[in-house]
């Protein structure tokens, strides 16, 4: 069986800037992947070329064995591709209900123009958009929030309602981009549970770029280290954090 | 932090005092249609170019409030649909109704054109492309001779039982109220929420499985539609076509009343209209205001009359602008929560509509 | 809306009728440019500041209002002053307040500052248009064609001044951004933390450029108008067609919005086309500069967003 996510020879140019270079990497099914990485090393960029909204100048995305390259990003959430973003892919002026039937779009199964008609086939759909929303909420534990405008929440739970939209989308390949970013070790401690669970309860494949060592350790299974666009070296969390080159990385970047 | 759960409580018991007001504001509102139906033509002209300002108001809300494109071009589309219902119901003597529906389709075909162009400039850029774009439909199709009659303008006259200013006014009152339903229609189903995805980040909206070309040019389309009709319900208002009434002034103008209303809300885009309709042909007959002229020399005054609302308005715009983004519906916000059954003082984390 | 020959002008004079208002395009284009630079704004009142400038300037010449009647050289000088000051204003009650805000409201802000100038000219002239006196005096002498004939543009001294005065302002204020200093203050300007870093603060600056873009406007404006009636919101304004707002803007454009060199040679072409799209469009095409214009705008965007005339960073 082919792996979910299989990105070979990815390159990606922006001017004078090789943003990624020759890069590959495979999640298999049920895998939890962890992609790692100094600030500016190309992690956001794969990520955009995996999720569809950056094409690449070489190389190829492929899901379950199809080649989906050039394939439009929001047909990629049709196939099952759902996605998170490093700062908060939420529409802010909306309220959380709002977003999270936002992001059931492909879900709605009426056309626009009925929509705006207004039949009733179109407010038996919208129920059903709601009550899965209302789900969504009560798996994550944040019902409090349904009508709460997103632009008035905290950093570290707009994370977790964006991992809730992302989850609206009915993935199968979950891309989170900093999920635990805004948030205290303890909420992080959580968030790892929560993804394990995920994983456990729907049977989730996911990419996961992550800064915070110990929530990598606990929930990937393998992981991809990224530095000036080029991959580093990958394995298993523990070879990883042992890699020379992977401590040089992080401190030369700081320095 | 809990604040959600006694508001639903309140609103699951909806009793007779609670409805009675209500009833009453809504009938008054419905009276207020009936007055302007009913005193005269003067007064009817008037109010039936509110109810198109609020078709077309309502129009440029999809594109600018919703999908956050900012067209300065909505007069070229306004204008196609009044040439094309004045051209088919003079030179073919197509049926009211079939007019009306070839001038919706113009202003279609018009925007669609925009949405195409949308797609691959946006921003700032797209403002100057969408102003250079209204304006060149302006100074060329609105001025060839064969479409428009030449210099006199093309007539586009009424049928018989719409003779009177006051049905008219009654017709276009039922635009009006059928835009505000598709608004209405629009923000509680997937093409709006599409669309204000598509306003807060393109990215963001593809990532949640919306088509992003798709969605803008539906807007597009939609809102062209919308222009194109008002635009025709323009043309059998004054009975005629004249390409040189569709200036970049009006487009202007639009973005006034949008943005005063209120960008992005239905009622204050609706009051804001109204608003900008009337303000040119009421302002001058306001008594502190004509005070005003008065101190001044004959010749100025009148001057004052003529062209105060243009400068009212854009000082209005510039206030809104500095002091109360939120336009006219920040302050009307409580009346129309009340008017459409929540209550009038909101628990403060909560949102509007 | 220019004295457009419906044909049979000879391409000398075309040129150089197309010369002199592309200078005026040009010099407007300047000043769009400069404030995009500073501040990613697209200023849609360039023109009409510019154009109150002049409207001060000709009420001072004719008197008009509370204004004492001026000799010429003195209300052109009174005019310049009072554009500077309407850049200066408009960024400090306008602009400033709203900086932070998106730059789509920016430009409605802008287009609304525009429409209040050209309405509070229009509250004071009414519908009794006065007329700008030319520059040069009422000298003339046929460059091209006779003197006799209205569609030789260029017969006087007049003409030649303006191409003088505007390419001179031009040369001077692409030199100024040229230099240390100027350079400095549109890069430190782009970039607040880095300015602030340095102890340059950003709001001198951004009144800076729009004071500039105020004096611009009105020196463009003046020479635009020399000669014709002044109509409120109409020859230097945006409300009749493809005003100078649309060719300076399309001119900024073909600099790709960021060349000073290149917003000012873009004025001049357009100047050019505009002369000649006139002249060859066949009379049965009505609006043939408006065709033109918006083909060139959307070729430009479409094909090259950074400009024709830009630099390639």
């Amino acid at each position: 069986m082919p792996p979910v996510l299989e990105v070979s020879g990815v390159s990606v140019r922006f001017g004078g800037l090789q943003a990624l270079r020759d890069l590959s990497l495979e999640v298999n099914e049920w895998e939890i992947v962890g992609l790692i990485g100094p600030n500016g090393a190309g992690k956001t960029t794969a990520f955009n070329c995996i999720a569809g909204v950056q094409r690449p100048d070489r190389g190829i995305v492929r899901y379950r064995g199809r080649d989906v390259t050039s394939v439009p990003a929001h047909k990629r959430v049709a196939l099952g591709f759902g996605r998170t973003f490093q700062n908060v892919g939420m529409v802010k002026t909306s309220t959380v209900l709002d977003n999270l039937k936002t992001a059931q779009h492909l879900k709605a199964d009426y056309s626009a123009p009925a929509g705006l008609i207004g039949t009733t086939m179109v407010s038996i759909r919208e129920r059903e958009l709601t009550r899965r929303a209302d789900a969504l909420l009560e798996l994550l534990g944040l019902t409090a929030l349904r009508d709460r405008l997103v632009s008035s929440l905290p950093y570290g739970q707009l994370k977790l309602l964006e991992l809730g939209c992302a989850l609206a989308t009915d993935p199968d390949l979950l891309l989170l981009d900093e999920p635990s970013s805004g948030m205290g070790p303890d909420e992080s401690e959580q968030l790892a549970d929560r993804l394990l669970a995920l994983r456990a309860e729907f049977g989730l494949t996911m990419l996961v770029i992550e800064h915070h060592v110990p929530l990598v350790t606990r929930v990937c299974d393998h992981v991809y280290v990224l530095n000036f666009g080029e991959l580093l070296t990958d394995g298993v969390p523990a070879e990883v954090r042992a890699h020379p080159g992977v401590i040089a990385a992080y401190l030369g970047s700081t320095a | 932090m809990t604040a959600g759960t006694y508001d639903t409580g309140l609103r699951a018991r909806p009793d007779v005092f609670a409805l009675l007001p209500r009833a009453v504001a809504w009938l008054a509102i419905g009276g207020v249609v009936a007055l302007c139906a009913s005193t005269g033509a003067t007064v009817a002209g008037y109010a039936t170019l509110a109810a198109i300002y609020v078709v077309v108001g309502l129009s440029l809300n999809v594109v600018l409030g919703y999908t956050g494109q900012l067209s300065l071009g909505h007069q070229g589309l306004v204008g196609a649909g009044a040439l094309l219902a004045a051209y088919t119901s003079t030179a073919h003597s197509a049926p009211f109704v079939v007019a009306l529906l070839f001038g919706a389709l113009a202003g279609g075909i018009c925007a669609l054109v925009v949405g195409f162009v949308a797609l691959r400039i946006s921003g700032l850029y797209l403002s100057l492309v969408t102003l250079v774009f209204g304006v060149t439909l302006q100074q060329s199709l609105f001025e060839v001779n064969a479409l428009t009659g030449g210099g006199a303008g093309e007539p586009a006259n009424r049928p018989h039982f719409l003779f009177s200013n006051s049905r008219f006014f009654l017709v276009c009152t039922a635009f009006a109220i059928a835009a505000t339903y598709l608004d209405y229609r629009l923000t509680k189903s997937k093409a709006g929420r599409a669309m204000f995805a598509i306003k807060a980040d393109e990215r963001v909206a593809a990532s949640m499985g919306v088509n992003v070309v798709g969605y803008k040019l539906f807007a597009f389309v939609l809102s062209g539609l919308l222009a194109g009709l008002a635009g025709a319900a323009l043309a059998f208002s004054s009975q005629q076509f004249n390409g040189s009434d569709y200036s970049f002034n009006l487009a202007i103008l639009f973005v006034l009343m949008t943005v005063v209303g209120g960008v992005g809300s239905r009622a204050g885009v609706i009051v804001g209209s109204i608003f900008f309709a009337l303000l040119g042909s009421l302002l001058p007959t306001l008594r502190p205001f004509k005070w005003f002229a008065g101190l001044f020399p004959t010749q100025t005054a009148a001057n004052i009359l003529q062209f105060g609302p243009g400068f009212v308005g854009a000082l209005l715009l510039l206030l809104t602008l500095t002091f109360n983004s939120g336009g006219i519906a920040q302050q009307i916000a409580p009346v129309v929560r009340w008017l459409t059954g929540g209550r009038f003082k909101e628990a403060d984390h909560a949102s509007g509509s | 809306m220019h004295v457009f020959a419906s044909g049979g002008v000879a391409v000398p004079v075309q040129l150089a009728t197309g010369i002199v208002v592309g200078c005026g395009y040009g010099i407007f284009a300047l000043g769009i440019v400069l404030v995009y630079k500073a501040s990613r704004i697209f200023n849609f009142a360039q023109c009409e500041i510019g154009a109150f400038g002049a409207f001060i300037a000709l009420c001072c010449v004719h008197g008009i209002g509370f204004v004492p009647k001026l000799p010429f050289p003195l209300a052109i000088l009174i005019g310049l002053v009072a554009g500077t000051l309407t850049g200066l204003g408009a960024e400090r009650f306008v602009i400033r307040p709203l900086f932070s805000a998106p730059r789509a409201t920016l430009l409605v802000a802008t287009a609304g500052l525009a429409l209040g100038f050209a309405s509070l000219e229009a509250l004071i002239l009414g519908t009794n248009f006065k007329v700008l006196p030319n520059i040069g005096g009422p000298s003339k002498f046929a460059l091209f064609g006779s003197s006799s004939d209205s569609n030789s543009y260029l017969y006087g001294w007049t003409q030649i001044t303006t191409v003088l005065a505007l390419v001179g302002t031009a040369l001077a204020a692409v030199a100024f951004f040229r230099t240390r200093y100027g350079a400095a203050v549109l890069a430190v300007s782009q970039d607040p933390t880095a300015a602030s870093v340095v102890g340059i603060k950003v709001s001198r600056i951004s009144a800076l450029v729009w004071g500039i873009a105020g004096f611009l406007g009105t020196v463009a404006a003046i020479v635009t108008l020399a000669g014709k009636p002044f109509i409120p919101g109409g020859e230097s304004g945006f409300y009749t067609g493809t005003g100078p707002l649309i060719l300076a803007f399309t001119a900024a454009a073909l600099g790709g919005m960021t060349s000073l060199s290149g917003a000012f040679v873009g004025g001049l072409a357009l100047g050019i086309i505009e002369q000649v799209a006139a002249n060859y469009m066949p009379s049965s095409v009505p609006g043939g500069t408006a065709i033109v214009v918006f083909a060139l705008l959307l070729v430009v965007l479409l094909a090259k967003p950074t400009g024709l005339l830009g630099k390639t960073t």
